[in-house]
């Protein structure tokens, strides 16, 4: 039996996965700079009575008491791994941040050292989706929608 | 423990040899998962994100996964090249100790590297899971190939499975009173409670001692390459004896 292309595939799938990693932006890179809040959405929810999954303020008010982020217009992501949240351009409060896993994890380090994680579940040129569990009243996951703020554009808003 | 090879491995041999390295695998898997979010002991799991990830386009993770897998594969391939390349009667402890060896040596230099110099980096922390799993390849490579397949330590799927049929066996009298089959099962269970341990106690040490939990998997695996050496010792100990004591009886003869 011929083994050479076994071999071959599998040498040229390593060959590929190696110049994906060196080429494509990782996100501990893409993540860096400015993001919006665009939506707060239940993703699952043990709860057979909701009729709406958009989050209203009230309730992402009650969200947020329990965890380290908060209810902030923008997170700054800065490469010197420090969350900056903004509220018109004033900073709130900051946090150190850090991916782990296979960059699905936001980690959130509060500076009384408690930890949250975060699950990345989309991250691209120009928008963020995170996820996280909660359990407050019901159980169910929260679906964080993030779009990035240009640079340029955030400047001028500020 | 690592002597023996094939079918010449005894019951005892082969659950001594997979109690210990099955503690020391659940012991990495879970500190793996507090540290770096990411499971290093078995790679089922992995292929399922590798799909999922090609599926939603994330390519970069999808690579991250698939060099991932990779390395667990090349520490199942060099332990078993390490073995098949030197099984001699006179090399086999030391062809079986050097898996366990760079195992070790893989496993400190993750925790030194987490003690020292770990800036949580996503590069860094891709590089130590890789590591990780090279090292948990090479640990089930060398147990499942010295054991005949009998003794794989780092996951449990297929151990569940062997479990569910042992058991379901057992439900006739006549494969009750099988030795064989009651000795396969008192491997597996002895197996799965000490993964299970290695985990519970892994996870309470990390948040008492830290990175410092690598010395204790360290000593773990030392005890299994120290145990053998020191029987091989003893047996040439012996042997020296007997050798003597023949040659004092020949001369004493010839006086």
């Amino acid at each position: 039996m011929k083994l050479w292309p076994i071999y071959l595939f599998f040498s040229l799938l390593l060959a590929l996965s190696a110049w994906m990693l060196m080429d494509t932006e990782s996100p501990e890179t893409l993540i860096l700079g400015d993001w919006e809040e665009v939506s707060w959405k239940y993703e699952k929810l043990n709860h057979d009575n909701v009729l709406d999954f958009d989050i209203d303020d009230f309730q992402k008010q009650e969200i947020c008491r329990n965890l380290v982020i908060h209810e902030a217009e923008t997170w700054r992501f800065g490469p010197d791994k420090t969350l900056s949240f903004l509220e018109e351009g004033v900073i709130k409060e900051d946090l150190k941040w850090n991916i782990k896993g296979r960059g699905n994890i936001l980690e959130l380090k509060h500076l009384n050292s408690m930890v949250e994680d975060y699950q990345v579940v989309g991250i691209s040129e120009d928008e963020l989706v995170v996820q996280f569990n909660f359990d407050l009243q019901v159980k169910g996951i929260v679906k964080m929608t993030f779009k990035r703020i240009p640079t340029k554009q955030y400047a001028q808003k500020i | 423990m690592l002597r023996k090879y094939s079918n010449y491995r005894s019951f005892a041999d082969n659950i001594k040899l997979g109690a210990l390295t099955a503690f020391s695998a659940g012991m990495v898997n879970v500190i793996s998962v507090i540290v770096f979010f990411a499971f290093t002991s078995n790679v089922t799991g992995h292929y399922a994100i590798l799909a999922q990830e090609i599926a939603k386009g994330n390519w970069y993770q999808g690579a991250v996964v698939l060099i991932w897998i990779f390395l667990f594969f090349a520490g199942n391939f060099t332990s078993n090249c390490l073995i098949i390349h030197n099984n001699t009667p006179t090399g086999r402890y030391v062809a079986h100790a050097i898996p366990v060896f760079l195992e070790m040596a893989c496993l400190m230099f993750v925790g030194i590297y987490l003690q020292y110099f770990y800036t949580e980096s996503l590069k860094e922390t891709e590089f130590l899971v890789a590591a990780m799993l090279f090292a948990m390849g090479l640990q089930n490579g060398l147990t499942a190939s010295i054991s005949n397949g009998k003794v794989k330590t780092t996951h449990l799927t297929g151990l569940t499975t062997d479990l569910g049929i042992v058991f379901s066996m057992f439900t006739k009298k006549e494969f009750r009173n099988d030795k064989k089959l009651v000795e396969k099962a008192q491997l597996l269970l002895a197996i799965m409670f000490s993964y299970m341990a290695g985990g519970i106690i892994s996870g309470l040490l990390y948040y008492k001692i830290g990175n410092s939990t690598f010395i204790i998997i360290g000593m773990v695996l030392s005890v299994v390459l120290l145990y053998d050496y020191y029987k091989l010792q003893v047996t040439k100990f012996v042997q020296r004896r007997r050798m003597y004591s023949r040659r004092y009886a020949i001369s004493d003869r010839k006086f």
